[in-house]
């Protein structure tokens, strides 16, 4: 504590009386001065916001970190952090009713094209933010994107009327 | 506080800036932790191909799996009441009905089917539930859209014209020879309050339904927020609804053929037809959304409006009270006065309000 030391150095002229007194009653080293109290408050306050930070900072990035999720039929077929996909890469899904072709990148993931009469998919185009999905109901493909896994926090939007 | 230079005292100094050092890291811990805790929530999903649509309903409290497991139900049981898609259902027994031999219908479908045949008087036909038909010609209900023959759409025409049901008591009723009825576009609304009422007896704090894009939502004391889809890029929205007093379930249903449409030789056609002519409906907004608490009359009124077009559709909702946003070509979001500061356009949308 070089700051301590500092201040017992500037401090001499106080020190005649401490000997005597200091013997007597020992529980006056434990007084704060009202530097110490700052000192300690500082110190809490440092550490909740460190530590807070930290933890504040995990959970955004891992709520920012959106994931892409591809089921045919109810079954998952992909769940993956969308950062993962550097290069482009082609999800070919066969099912009953033909095949769905996604395509997925660090940025964005799109269906490209799919053997259904309403293309309905297809004209959803290109998914970047969680909460948007693109489902192809003959071939039963959803292809969304949502919020990592432990991000309990709320979704911003409730529901999508469409 | 006296100082002086005594190695015990500076231990002491120490030990205690330690002590205090490590407190306050705990103490952070503690408090950290404690606020993480709250945000734990019995939060539960469920998904499912039904009703034609994909459904999903997102459940939250100490009952929701005992509620999504009744909801997947509920939900299985009304579309084999209210389907006429499916073989042998009360709907299409009732299509194959005659004077002579009517049909006993389950409460659910009589209590809908009156329901659309009063909107179908009250909105002067543009509502209309005898466009089965119609819908059957252009291929929209087969999965083979298309361009039909002129007579197929005077045959089909003249089949919606012609028909009619005639309801008689205790829950019977028989169609007009020719009559095709669906309730297409009134069952899903109707669904999502059915659902939403039998779900309310559990112990839930909120509920979400999303019935293929018709929402209905409840909590028991948070304000929601619901978007509207971009008609024009139908992955990003064009505007967002806060709905407070969500502790009476609410309806956001939106209408419009920016998704169910085909193209040929350069002409978009959209699945949403007009009783009057035998042809899509054409119309100056891209889509209209109602907000309510009756979400069988929500989605009947979104229809409605957006067959309408503009001009009319806001004369007609502002007569009946309606709540509603209607999206035109233009970028303008054209919406209800009452819905003054519950709605906020994205970015390319303008808001204009209308009384």
């Amino acid at each position: 504590m070089p700051k301590k030391d500092g201040q017992s150095n500037t401090s001499t002229n106080n020190e005649k009386k401490s000997p005597s007194l200091g013997k007597a009653l020992p529980p006056r080293n434990f007084r704060f001065s009202s530097g110490d109290l700052f000192l300690i408050i500082g110190i809490v306050l440092f550490c909740s916001f460190l530590i807070g930070g930290i933890f504040i900072y995990g959970n955004v990035q891992e709520k920012r970190t959106p994931y892409v999720r591809i089921l045919s039929d109810g079954q998952v077929l992909l769940y993956s952090p969308l950062k993962e996909f550097q290069n482009e890469t082609e999800y070919s899904i066969e099912t009953d009713h033909g095949k769905v072709v996604v395509l997925i990148s660090s940025e964005r993931a799109v269906i490209v094209s799919s053997d259904c009469p309403d293309q309905i998919c297809v004209k959803q185009g290109e998914l970047t933010h969680v909460g948007q999905g693109a489902v192809c109901l003959p071939n039963k493909v959803v292809v969304e994107i949502v919020p990592g896994p432990g991000s309990d926090e709320e979704q911003e939007i409730d529901g999508v009327a469409r | 506080m006296e100082h002086k230079r005594d190695p015990n005292r500076r231990k002491q100094c120490v030990s205690q800036m330690a002590g205090l050092f490590a407190f306050s890291i705990l103490f952070s811990f503690l408090m950290l932790n404690l606020s993480a805790c709250k945000k734990k929530t019995d939060k539960k999903t469920l998904q499912l191909f039904a009703l034609d649509t994909y459904v999903t309903i997102t459940v939250e409290g100490k009952d929701a799996q005992e509620a999504l497991d009744e909801a997947a139900r509920l939900i299985t049981d009304l579309e084999k009441e209210l389907s006429s898609r499916k073989e042998n259902t009360p709907i299409s027994r009732l299509n194959a009905s005659s004077e002579n031999a009517p049909v006993t219908l389950p409460a659910n479908a009589y209590g809908l089917l009156e329901k659309a045949w009063q909107y179908k008087n009250e909105t002067e036909g543009v509502f209309d539930p005898r466009v089965a038909p119609l819908m059957d010609v252009w291929g929209f209900s087969t999965g083979d859209p298309h361009v039909p023959s002129r007579e197929e759409i005077d045959a089909a025409l003249s089949r919606v014209e012609e028909g009619g049901i005639c309801f008689l008591d205790s829950c019977q009723a028989y169609v007009l020879p020719g009559t095709k009825i669906d309730l297409g576009g009134a069952a899903k609304g109707y669904i999502g309050d059915e659902v939403m009422r039998e779900l309310k007896k559990f112990s839930l704090s909120r509920i979400i339904l999303d019935l293929g894009g018709n929402i209905t939502v409840w909590a028991e004391k948070d304000d929601l927020t619901v978007g509207i889809v971009d008609p024009k890029s139908p992955s990003v929205l064009c505007a967002v609804l806060h709905l407070s007093d969500c502790e009476i379930p609410q309806s956001v249903i939106t209408s419009g053929a920016y998704e169910r449409y085909f193209e040929e030789d350069g002409i978009r056609y959209g699945h949403i037809m007009d009783p009057k002519t035998g042809y899509p409906v054409i119309t100056d907004i891209l889509s209209a959304t109602v907000i309510g608490r009756d979400g069988a009359k929500g989605d009947i009124l979104s229809t409605t409006l957006y067959a309408m077009g503009k001009e009319k559709a806001m004369d007609w909702a502002s007569q009946k009270g309606i709540d509603c946003v209607l999206c035109d070509e233009n970028g303008t979001l054209w919406v209800s006065s009452t819905l003054k500061g519950k709605i906020d356009a994205e970015k390319g949308w303008t808001i204009e309000y209308f009384d």
